[in-house]
């Protein structure tokens, strides 16, 4: 891992959720790009009291460029709609904007980032958490909760 | 649960709708998507 990627706080100097999107889309910070159609960013209103993080794109996701677009999307918009949440009142994104696989034949199957790839992408999350300020952040499985509860990451005080 | 981790808003833990696409039995699907859609209700005590 790199140092200078794990500074506490360090994010990107973007303005705003398009101005960071549109940096995100060249990102090299780690090799997942080479193999990923494209970076698939978060999406929803800078506004948003709700951010949703996700582990990273699936397959769907990485050939639409949107998170949550696949069938682990549609359970999501239908538990969404039985809490009486509003999806488009949230911002949805993923721990890591690439999606990682490993091919099976003509099938692409899901592998998990490994901590490098996480501490190196969670600069975007990072940077979108603090363009948002939402009041709540929902940790969708084991990836994205180990991740926002660690030591490692967290917002400068300033952006708190 | 509701974590309060130090420099960010509550983190509330739930599970990864994919894994209820895991999960063959369908009535244990079922359970575990109720009990996902509770996780995502306490989101609104944090709104209000």
């Amino acid at each position: 891992m790199n140092k200078p990627d794990l500074i506490e706080g360090e994010t990107a100097s973007a303005k705003s959720l398009g101005e960071l999107n549109g940096q995100a889309q060249h990102c090299k910070r780690c090799d997942l790009y080479k193999h990923a159609t494209q970076t698939v960013f978060g999406e929803g209103p800078e506004q948003a009291d709700v951010v949703l993080v996700g582990e990273q794109p699936g397959d769907r996701e990485d050939v639409v460029g949107r998170p949550f677009v696949g069938p682990a999307g549609a359970i999501l918009n239908a538990s969404l709609i039985m809490a009486g949440i509003d999806r488009d009142r949230c911002y949805i994104t993923n721990t890591v904007k690439h999606f990682k696989s490993t091919q099976r034949g003509k099938r692409r199957l899901h592998s998990k980032p490994n901590a490098g790839e996480i501490q190196r992408c969670s600069w975007w999350l990072r940077s979108e958490l603090k363009l948002i300020e939402p009041k709540i952040i929902v940790a969708l499985g084991g990836t994205a909760a180990a991740h926002l509860r660690g030591k490692t990451f967290g917002l400068p005080r300033t952006a708190a | 649960m509701i974590f309060h981790p130090e420099n960010l808003p509550p983190v509330l833990v739930t599970i990864h709708p994919s894994y209820i696409l895991r999960i063959r039995d369908r009535a244990a699907a079922n359970a575990e998507r109720m009990k996902f859609v509770q996780d995502l209700n306490q989101i609104k005590q944090v709104l209000t």
